[in-house]
């Protein structure tokens, strides 16, 4: 039997070592050797995600067959240590923006490890065979685990020590020693497996015998070391913590700095930038800028009460800023459409609220209104007629932007021929570019793409003249101080609104440990079956 | 449209393109697949105004008026066949107001409503 193990441990250990991942379909691991070939076959190298299979790889580790005790103890204790240590290493080179060593292994499950290597191993000082034919049936595999925490009782039935040492498994180790554990080097895990067995031994002889003198210190010195072990994982677990919050918010950092253009050369991680679309980040940042000056000016202008000549210069500079706005834009859209309109260059709360690749006027009218008061009734009037001919065109542009999504959606679905070519033309198209892909992509380059980003750009054009006049009309129905409010308004609207997108950007991530501890009903349940003891205790209450 | 049997008088693209703009109130021409000429259409029948549309792919002398409008657009004589995105064109009450830009701006500043029931193409 050792040998299918440790082959099994073996490929698990490399394909790890080498940062593949293996499936491992538990219910193909069976308790019968003769099925070697078949885990063999089982494993399937996919592109890297450690995720899931970790997952994979606690269940093929809780699914082992039984083992004769030293060879086992061994054998686990061993390659479950190393694979962690890999495991670890692997998501440490691999993946770096996220420590999530330990994903998704929710309390009861993070107990089972070493409950179920323990519980194992004290099941084969006795009743080897008891214990193996519950796991002979492959089906029954899975469910072992389980039943080992969740009914200690049948494990009673097999040796009175087993449960003692499930449940000084279970209380010894709390989630973040769990979690700890697997980290950390082989002396430490095979120092907690040596004073479980320790203990084990110690909690038999309680029942009898009076323990002698050096046992007894050696017992303490066990704890004592135990004890610094915890500490020291503990430790190390909050270290990873603090880097992986702190890798976050550099990677944050880094972003935000590279969608501002403050980074020159800053392919973005989410792909390369067209050179317009880069352009415009970097003037885009400089417009900002400059608009908080303006900001700044407007505020200050308009808490002196008294009408300055220099609002009206502020207010025609503003107006003249948005105008040079509306023109980078419209260059942008003839450089590269989809940036514009995906809202690449905007933060992510900016983005939620995108209509067109930009604000949505009547929005923004109905919005500045009340902020307005006193109005008189001829402006008044006029604001409402802007809002509702502002509301008219936008539904228009958006009914035209939706018919061109329509035909486009036609032509990029279908024939790659436009003159609606027929099905053998399109077969043998394909063939051709299957041979021939530098054919394909210079027929898309050529032809598709142009047809599809050349008018795409056009709604969106209007889309911003319609925001331009918006603004200029406005102007025109309103005094200089009332322009000046609404200049502040929306600058401060748009302020707010990248101020919530950072603010969303940096929030602090759960710890896995809280969210963990958050997670699982079922632990608490696992938990008290392990716990009788507690339950005695609290019953009275 | 049918030349005349007895005399063949070929009306200039110009020419047809002002007859057929004083035909109606509202005139729009069009290219069925043109994406801003629908936006025109749906901006017009949003506002309850009903206009004559004119197809130039769908007429076989299209090509022409589309030329004919480039002109009267501005557009350099000498342009090419297909000027990019001549259409819409708009007109109202026989007059000329232009292209989308141009019937947006109108909306927006407040003088196409004004515009429309001139020409008797909308009331109240």
């Amino acid at each position: 039997l050792q040998p299918a193990a440790t082959a099994y441990y073996g490929e698990l250990e490399e394909a790890l070592i080498h940062g593949t991942c293996t499936s491992i379909d538990p219910s193909m691991i069976g308790s019968d050797v003769d099925t070697e070939c078949k885990n063999k076959t089982a494993f399937s190298t996919t592109p890297l995600s450690f995720n899931p299979n970790l997952n994979h790889l606690r269940e093929g580790l809780l699914s082992l067959p039984p083992f004769p005790q030293h060879h086992r103890e061994r054998a686990v204790e061993k390659t479950f240590n190393s694979i962690c240590m890999y495991a670890a290493a692997g998501y440490l080179a691999a993946r770096p923006p996220t420590l999530e060593i330990f994903p998704s292994w929710p309390m009861n499950h993070l107990q089972q490890p070493y409950s179920v290597s323990t519980g194992s191993i004290s099941s084969f000082t006795g009743n080897s065979h008891s214990v193996g034919s519950t796991t002979d049936s492959s089906s029954g595999q899975n469910a072992m685990p389980q039943a080992e925490l969740v009914s200690p009782g049948s494990m009673r039935a097999d040796s009175g020590q087993q449960q003692e040492v499930l449940m000084v498994t279970v209380d010894d180790y709390n989630y973040e020693e769990g979690l700890g554990a697997a980290a950390t080097t082989a002396p430490i895990f095979q120092q907690h497996t040596a004073d479980q067995d320790r203990r084990k031994h110690g909690s038999t002889r309680k029942e009898g015998k009076l323990l002698d003198a050096k046992t007894e210190r050696r017992l303490a010195q066990n704890r004592e070391a135990a004890r610094k072990s915890r500490l020291r994982k503990k430790a190390y677990v909050q270290q990873l913590e603090t880097s992986r919050i702190r890798l976050q918010q550099i990677e944050q950092e880094l972003h935000g700095a590279r969608s501002q253009g403050l980074f020159p050369g800053g392919g973005s991680a989410s792909g390369d930038m067209s050179s317009g679309a880069m352009m415009f980040d970097m003037e885009y940042a400089r417009w900002l800028e400059d608009d908080s000056k303006h900001m700044i000016e407007l505020q200050g202008a308009l808490q002196a009460q008294i009408m300055d000549a220099n609002l009206v210069g502020i207010v025609e500079e503003c107006m003249r800023h948005y105008d040079e706005l509306f023109h980078l834009r419209a260059m942008l859209a003839r450089a590269d459409v989809f940036h514009l309109m995906t809202g690449l260059w905007a933060t992510a709360a900016e983005r939620c609220f995108l209509w067109m690749g930009g604000f949505r006027p009547s929005e923004i009218i109905k919005m500045l209104i009340p902020q307005l008061d006193p109005l008189t009734e001829q402006q008044t009037l006029g604001m409402c007629n802007l809002q509702r001919s502002s509301e008219q065109t936008e539904e228009a542009l958006a009914q035209g932007l939706q018919q061109l999504h329509q035909s486009l959606a036609e032509a990029v679905g279908t024939s790659p021929l436009s003159d609606g070519a027929n099905v053998a033309n399109y077969t043998a198209l394909m063939a051709l570019a299957l041979d021939r892909l530098d054919t394909l992509e210079s027929f898309y380059r050529q032809r598709v793409l142009p047809s599809v980003t050349f008018p795409l750009k056009l709604p969106i054009m209007q889309a911003d003249n319609l925001r331009q006049q918006t603004l200029h009309h406005m102007r025109r129905l309103l005094t200089t101080r009332q322009a000046a409010r609404c200049f502040l308004s929306v600058g401060e609207y748009h302020r707010r609104l990248r101020a919530l997108s950072s603010v969303w950007a940096s929030r602090p991530r759960e710890s896995f440990v809280a969210a963990a501890e958050n997670v699982s009903p079922s632990g608490t349940a696992a938990e008290q079956a392990v716990h009788p003891y507690h339950q005695s205790q609290f019953s009275g209450l | 449209m049918p030349a005349a049997a007895t005399a063949p008088i070929v009306e200039s693209a110009v020419a047809r393109v002002e007859r057929l703009a004083s035909e109606s109130a509202v005139v729009v021409f069009s290219v069925s697949s043109c994406c801003m000429c629908h936006a025109v259409k749906r901006l017009f029948c949003g506002m309850g105004v009903h206009p004559t549309v004119h197809e130039l792919d769908l007429d076989p002398r299209g090509r022409e008026l589309e030329r004919a409008l480039a002109r009267l657009l501005g557009y350099g004589p000498a342009g090419a066949p297909v000027v990019p995105a001549v259409v819409p064109v708009v007109f109202i009450g026989g007059k000329l107001v232009g292209a989308m830009d141009r019937v947006m701006a109108a909306h927006i500043n407040g003088s196409l409503v004004p515009l429309l029931k001139e020409a008797g193409a909308l009331w109240l």
